[in-house]
């Protein structure tokens, strides 16, 4: 059978978008909702640029600079923004696939559905976030949903409280949903495929960490 | 079943989230915040001026009143009619005084009499004098015979001298006696021609003669002077903060630039009786510096009264200060980077902006929209005011630096 990429399905009814999957021999419709989803993650990182979230180096010159050139600069930080839309999006469904793909031997294509529903969590976690920094005047360290603010209170490491802000509910639930469709289309040990989930998480964490931490002015 | 298992996921979650919000927002978190910042202004430096307006009219600033007093004088005539321009100098009425000239008339004959007299004594004295030489020259010189006779004759004619010089002192000791006599009439004739002597009243100042009494009621001439002024009316709130001597702007339709002034009295008393009912108006009058051409008297004006001034100090806008009891604050956008509480004291505050006294230079920028309760230090993020690109200024920027920016924006940091 051909299976049709449906989200929000995959999302509420995940055990019939399993049989589903596990069942189809080719996927239909699938371009589509790639791009889709892809607008989607560039909407959102843009938006979320416009707040200026994320933007702490630059709106610093707030002092110094003319408004024209503060603003100048915040317009490239937009564009950075929609390339880190594009990547994010890119990343997460094709190299995330590509990971899984080696350690279960599933189709790349039907892993890569898998991971457009894992998706949507993810970037509903983003736009969710958007509101959340604005209102309650905090940046990603400080999500509700996440391990930031316990950690803030038993470290100063910096880069230990990003790691730790990276590990929220949204992100237990995707490690939770990966799990869920790959241990039934794969016919490897389900333990091995948790692990080989929450290893790639981890990985993601440590390495979105890193780069939170670093200093751009340091390189370029 | 597989509801107890869901609520045993959702519960510790919704718990986690409430913890966190807890801990984020109470008062003394020690949670790192990010301000959002989306409005903010640098201070600059000007002037606050605070004032309120009135409407006054134009009015002649100093009114001269000239008198006459009538008693032992006459008047003559008026020199001027109203409406001529008068100088200071410039004669307004003539008069005279006839008790005091009949007076002079009669001390004059006197004198005269006097002086007759005078003349007559020294006539009587001249004749004493021949007579007494030609006495001395008729002597003549005796023989022995006539011994006797000689001796008598000699006695007779010594008589004879001694008592016309007796006659001659006396008729000059009443001379001199006239003679002073005189001199006090003469005195006596000048000093009334020094009264006597001002036919006429000039005026005093400048101006415009603005009425003439004709029935000779004091004050007979009005004279308004140049210097123009206004005069007005002001509530009792207005009443409450100005003070004479404030400084004035005086405008109006007619007028090109605004004129400067200050106030000069302000009435304590209000125009009607005070009542409860009614709002009171106190009198306000005021000079005016320099006369332009075009304003007449009764020409309606707004006028502007400075009740303070604060010139060339750092200005804020009044929303952007705050008060915690008895401590005014701001939040800074420093240099650094950070959002800071910063103490000042403010001064002067008018239409929507605050002088600041201490602690903002102009050039610091403050924070405009809402306070971010217990944020005390924190960094901030402001959001995109415009998408309008600016080449001019995206020219200023370095590729390298344009490469980090773009990478700021990638990274997210």
């Amino acid at each position: 059978m051909i299976y049709q990429v449906q989200l929000l399905k995959g999302l509420f009814h995940p055990a019939l978008i399993r049989y589903q999957l596990k069942q189809a021999e080719s996927v239909k419709g699938f371009l589509p909702k790639v791009i889709f989803l892809f607008i989607i993650s560039i909407l959102l990182f843009a938006v979320s640029g416009l707040f200026g979230i994320g933007s702490e180096t630059i709106s610093k010159e707030v002092e110094a600079l003319s408004a024209a050139e503060l603003e100048s600069k915040k317009q490239l930080f937009i564009l950075g923004r929609l390339f880190a839309g594009i990547l994010f999006a890119a990343l997460f469904l094709f190299l995330s696939a590509m990971f899984f793909w080696l350690a279960a031997d599933i189709s790349y294509i039907k892993l890569v559905s898998v991971q457009m529903i894992v998706l949507c969590i993810g970037l509903f976690e983003k736009a969710l976030l958007i509101p959340i920094s604005v209102a309650m005047d905090i940046n990603k360290d400080a999500s509700p949903f996440a391990l930031g603010v316990i950690g803030q209170h038993f470290t100063s490491n910096g880069y230990l409280i990003h790691f730790l802000g990276e590990i929220s509910i949204f992100q237990v639930l995707m490690i939770a949903l990966q799990y869920y469709f790959i241990t039934n289309l794969s016919n490897k040990n389900k333990y091995l495929i948790l692990g080989t989930v929450v290893v790639f998480y981890l990985l993601v964490w440590l390495v979105s960490a890193f780069l939170t931490y670093i200093n751009i002015s340091v390189i370029v | 079943m597989k509801n107890w298992k869901i609520t045993s996921v959702v519960l510790p979650a919704i718990l986690l989230v409430v913890v966190n919000i807890y801990l984020t927002l109470r008062e003394d978190s020690e949670v790192q915040r990010t301000v959002y910042v989306e409005k903010w202004k640098k201070a600059e430096q000007g002037n606050i001026t605070e004032s309120f307006n009135a409407k006054a009219v134009i009015k002649p600033s100093e009114e001269h009143y000239v008198y006459f007093n009538e008693e032992d004088k006459d008047f003559d005539q008026f020199l001027v009619q109203e409406g001529d321009a008068v100088s200071a100098g410039t004669p307004l009425f003539e008069y005279s005084s006839p008790r005091l000239e009949a007076e002079k008339r009669e001390l004059e004959a006197e004198k005269k009499a006097a002086e007759g007299e005078i003349t007559s004594i020294e006539e009587q004295i001249d004749k004493l004098e021949s007579y007494q030489l030609s006495v001395e020259a008729d002597q003549p010189i005796a023989d022995t015979a006539d011994f006797m006779d000689t001796a008598l004759a000699e006695n007779s004619v010594e008589e004879i001298i001694s008592s016309i010089e007796q006659d001659i002192y006396r008729q000059e000791y009443e001379r001199s006696r006239l003679e002073q006599k005189v001199q006090k009439y003469e005195a006596q004739i000048q000093s009334i021609e020094e009264q006597t002597g001002a036919a006429t009243i000039s005026s005093e100042v400048d101006g415009i003669v603005k009425q003439i009494d004709k029935d000779l009621g004091n004050p007979v001439i009005v004279i308004a002077s140049n210097t123009p002024a206004v005069e007005g009316y002001f509530n009792e709130r207005q009443r409450e903060k100005a003070s004479e001597g404030m400084e004035i702007k005086v405008s109006s339709n007619s007028l090109k630039k605004k004129l400067n002034g200050s106030i000069q009295k302000i009435n304590p008393y209000p125009l009607e009786d005070p009542s409860v009912e009614k709002e009171s108006s106190y009198l306000f009058s005021g000079v005016i510096e320099e006369a332009p051409d075009r304003l007449f008297s009764g020409s309606k004006v707004d006028v502007t009264v400075i009740v303070d001034k604060a010139v060339g100090v750092p200005v804020i806008p009044s929303k952007s200060v705050h008060k915690n009891q008895k401590q005014e604050y701001v939040y800074q956008l420093t240099s650094a980077g950070l959002l800071a509480k910063r103490s000042i004291t403010t001064g002067l505050s008018f239409h929507g902006e605050h002088e600041v006294k201490k602690g903002i230079k102009p050039g610091n920028t403050v924070l405009l929209s809402d306070a971010p309760g217990s944020v005390k230090k924190a960094p901030f993020i402001t959001p995109v005011k415009s998408l309008d690109p600016n080449l001019k200024t995206m020219k200023t920027i370095t590729n390298r630096e344009k490469l980090r920016y773009v990478l700021i924006g990638v990274l997210e940091k």
